[in-house]
This record gives structure tokens, C-alpha cells and sequence, in this order.
């Protein structure tokens, strides 16, 4: 019941596109069409739920015992740019399926400020290992399904017609603001 | 040691050790790649235009060597570079005819208009509006999905004409052919001589009706060919380009003068009356 409190309200409630406004690059940058925002969606997912895993060990079994919690920010970059590059060897090997279908997505976001948020929530909120693997998961759930409603959203836009000076990013601004409103809605769902 | 010390040691080691762990993976986990799909891939115009019917031109490359596909199925690849596509996979390779897309209307805006189309300027949408008010179904809408979708930027289009197509530099990738939601453009041998520039089906009096320059299927052509190259299937007329010898009877034959030549220089404008 905890986990699954944990899932949703990181999923859903604090959503960290649009309540804690991390990894908007992505979410602006690869929202064009639905089918790379959900490969995108689903490599975040993927890429959140590892690194939740491998950092929260990190930490408890090297930073920790050595006393030196205040090198989280760069260990963490560094495990979490090694696991990429790593699974992405292993999925090359194993699976060319999805390696075309993650392929290109999966060293974009070795350095998305979600997956690093993620990470360091973690350790900020205590906790455990299983926790924190489904903090990461359900943040990752949460980018992949607002990502592929913005998607779906601007390829409406794409024959609505916008202002001149309105077109492109502008417009995509606005939508993600009336989103995030939309989302504030969620606020308070598993606070009791 | 102090605080600066222990911190640039812990980074050195976990930086250390990544390395180790990557540069194992990559042994272990070694992809072998054949040498010469890379090599073909330089060769191939790298503008995945999709007209091989592979998704891009390294999928290409892989299916030439390991599917046996032929290099000349790229519709870009000019005769020299299907030779060296050859001599990189060291077996026999043959150069099919340059294929260009043609457009088979000349009507547009002659043809009859059933009411005034303001909606969204683009042909797949006009279509679901009564095919933008044109009173002929096979008409072109002149709203240039065609010159949109053009890799190449081969077709010339102004709104309110028809598009033309040149075929010096038309590479016969069928992305036109596909777009066109009528279904009016069609790939022909570069050098195709005759050409129908009508697409319609409808009856002759039907015809005559809404297009000064539509084809009322009177056959005269069909008739007077002396290759038996030109048919009629199901109200249309096809030219078999096989059997063609360019003799231009048809082309003379024509009452509604809408057999061309596409050898002639033209400019894809409005036919003469």
C-alpha cells in the first residue's frame, strides 16, 4: 500500500515534468510526434528505475561508510552515465528490437536532470532500496505519460491555427503552463 | 589527507572503475558488423528518401549485402555509383531505367467548381471537403501536398495551378505518388514519350460537362495505335511504355488534346485550347 502511494503520487501528483519542472528539455525538445515521445517516454522509464537501483547502492555501500555524502551530485552523473552506456552495450548484443526502438533516446538522456532528481530525492527522503526503485519507476511512468499527451496535443496544434507570433516553442510554453494547472488538480490525492 | 584529497581520490576510483566496466562490456558485448555495408552506406545518397522501400539507407546497405537485394532498387543511385555498389560486393549488378513521377491532370483550375473551398490549404484535408469543391473526382486540388512532401524539391507548384515536376531532377522516389490523396501522379520511365493527362474514370458526357480538359474515353487512341501499347481499364487510359515506339499517332490523334509529349519541353501550366 506504501509502494503503491509512493508510485502514484510521483506519478501523478508530483509529476516531475510539471510540478518540479525537471526535464523539460526533453519534454519540449522530442514532443514533435507521439512515437518518439513514447520511445522517449519509455526510455526515461527505463533509464529512472536503473539508476534509482544502482545509485541508492552507490550511496549506502561507498559514499556513506567513507563519510563524503556531499560528492552525491558528480558520483551520481558518473554511475548514471556508466549504466547507459553499459545498457546500451547489453541491449545492442541482445535485442536489436529494442535497441531501434530506444536506440538514439537512450544516450540523449544520460544527463537529464530528471533522472539525476530522481536519484538524489532519493536519498533526500530516506529511502529504501525497494522504495526507491518504485520512486524511480513511477517518475519515469509519470514523464512517459505526460510526454506523450503533450505530443499528442501539439500534433493537433500542428493544423490549429496560431498566431504568428504564438507558433512553435511559445505555444507549447502555454500548453505545458495550462497542463501543469490541469495536474494541480491531483493535489492533495494521497495526502491523507 | 584532507577533505580535497579524499574526495578527488573516491571520484578517481569510481571514474576508474567505470572505465574498467565499460571497456570490459565492450569486449564482451561486441557487435560484428560487415565492413562493407558501412562502405556501401558511404556510397548511397544518405537522404533516406525511402524510395528503396527500406526505412533508411543503412537498412538498405545491411539488405544489399546480407538479403541480396539489388543496389538499383535506390532510386537515386545514378549508374556509376550502382557499379561501385558492384565492385564493393564483388557480384554483378544491373541499372534499371530512372523512373519520374508525372502528374495525370492538366484541369485544375479549368475544370467546374461546385462551391468555393477556404478551409485549411492542404489537399488530404480538402478531400474530406468534398474534394475542395471540385466538381471532377480525379481533379487536382492545387493545393500542393506534392510540392510539400518532395525531398528533392523537383515540383514547382503555385496555388491555384497545377503542380509540374521536372524530370531532370524528379529521382522517382514515389513519395509524391503516395502523398496525393486523388492518386494523380504516377511514375513513368524517364524516357516515356506519350502521356494521359487525365486520370478520370467518369463517362464521356459526364466529362465534357466539367473539364474542357478531361478524357471522354472516345478511344481513338486505343484505335489507332499500331502497337496495341494503349488500353482502356475500367474508363482509363493506360500506355504500356514496353510496347510504346514514340510514333506520336496518339499524341495527334487525340480530340481533346490531352495526350502529351513529355519529351517536349513544357512548363506543367494550363494546356493550350
Amino acid at each position: 500500500m506504501e509502494l503503491l502511494a509512493i508510485f502514484f503520487s510521483v506519478m501523478i501528483v508530483n509529476n516531475f515534468i510539471l510540478a518540479k519542472f525537471l526535464g523539460l528539455c526533453p519534454f519540449l525538445g522530442v514532443s514533435r510526434d507521439l512515437r518518439s515521445a513514447a520511445c522517449m517516454g519509455l526510455a526515461v522509464m527505463f533509464v529512472m528505475t536503473a539508476a534509482s537501483g544502482v545509485t541508492w547502492a552507490v550511496n549506502d555501500h561507498v559514499l556513506k561508510p567513507c563519510g563524503v555524502m556531499y560528492l552525491q551530485t558528480i558520483v551520481f552523473i558518473l554511475v548514471i552515465a556508466t549504466l547507459v552506456q553499459f545498457v546500451e552495450l547489453v541491449i545492442k548484443k541482445l535485442s536489436p528490437v529494442l535497441q531501434r526502438v530506444l536506440g538514439i533516446y537512450l544516450p540523449l538522456i544520460t544527463t537529464n536532470c530528471a533522472v539525476l532528481g530522481v536519484c538524489l530525492l532519493n536519498i533526500k527522503s530516506d529511502m529504501s532500496l525497494v522504495e526507491s526503485v518504485v520512486h524511480g519507476f513511477g517518475g519515469g511512468a509519470g514523464f512517459a505519460l505526460v510526454i506523450c499527451m503533450m505530443a499528442g496535443i501539439r500534433e493537433r496544434l500542428d493544423i490549429a491555427r496560431v498566431p504568428p507570433a504564438m507558433q512553435g516553442i511559445p505555444i507549447s510554453f502555454i500548453v505545458g503552463c495550462l497542463m501543469a494547472l490541469s495536474f494541480m488538480g491531483f493535489q492533495g490525492l494521497f495526502a491523507g | 589527507m584532507g577533505i580535497i584529497g579524499v574526495s578527488v581520490l573516491i571520484v578517481c576510483v569510481c571514474g576508474l572503475l567505470a572505465g574498467v566496466v565499460l571497456a570490459i562490456a565492450s569486449r564482451v558485448f561486441a557487435v560484428t558488423v560487415d565492413p562493407r555495408i558501412e562502405k556501401i552506406e558511404a556510397v548511397l545518397p544518405g537522404a533516406n528518401c525511402s524510395g528503396c522501400g527500406q526505412p533508411s539507407c543503412f537498412v538498405f546497405a545491411s539488405h544489399i549485402v546480407n538479403m541480396g537485394a539489388a543496389p538499383d532498387q535506390c532510386v537515386q543511385l545514378r549508374e556509376e555509383g550502382v557499379l561501385k555498389v558492384g565492385q564493393l560486393l564483388g557480384r554483378e549488378v544491373s541499372m534499371r531505367e530512372r523512373q519520374v513521377a508525372v502528374v495525370r491532370c492538366y484541369g485544375g483550375p479549368q475544370s467546374k467548381k461546385l462551391f468555393a473551398y477556404g478551409g485549411f490549404q492542404s489537399c488530404r484535408i480538402a478531400e474530406y471537403y468534398g474534394s475542395g469543391g471540385n466538381a471532377c473526382e480525379y481533379n487536382c486540388m492545387t493545393l500542393g501536398d506534392c510540392f510539400n512532401i518532395c525531398p528533392f524539391g523537383a515540383i514547382t507548384h503555385t496555388r491555384g495551378s497545377t503542380p509540374s515536376i521536372d524530370s531532370a531532377v524528379c529521382t522517382g522516389c514515389g513519395k509524391c505518388v503516395k502523398e496525393c490523396p486523388k492518386q494523380i501522379i504516377r511514375l513513368v520511365p524517364v524516357s516515356a514519350h506519350a502521356h494521359v493527362a487525365c486520370s478520370s474514370r467518369d463517362k464521356g458526357a459526364h466529362v465534357r460537362a466539367i473539364c474542357p480538359v478531361g478524357c471522354i474515353t472516345c478511344l481513338k487512341c486505343v484505335k489507332i495505335c499500331p502497337q496495341q501499347a494503349i488500353a482502356n481499364t475500367d474508363g482509363l487510359i493506360e500506355i504500356d511504355y514496353a510496347l510504346c515506339t514514340a510514333c506520336g499517332d496518339c499524341i495527334r490523334a487525340c480530340p481533346r488534346g490531352i495526350i502529351i509529349d513529355l519529351r517536349a519541353p513544357r512548363t506543367g501550366e494550363v494546356l493550350p485550347q
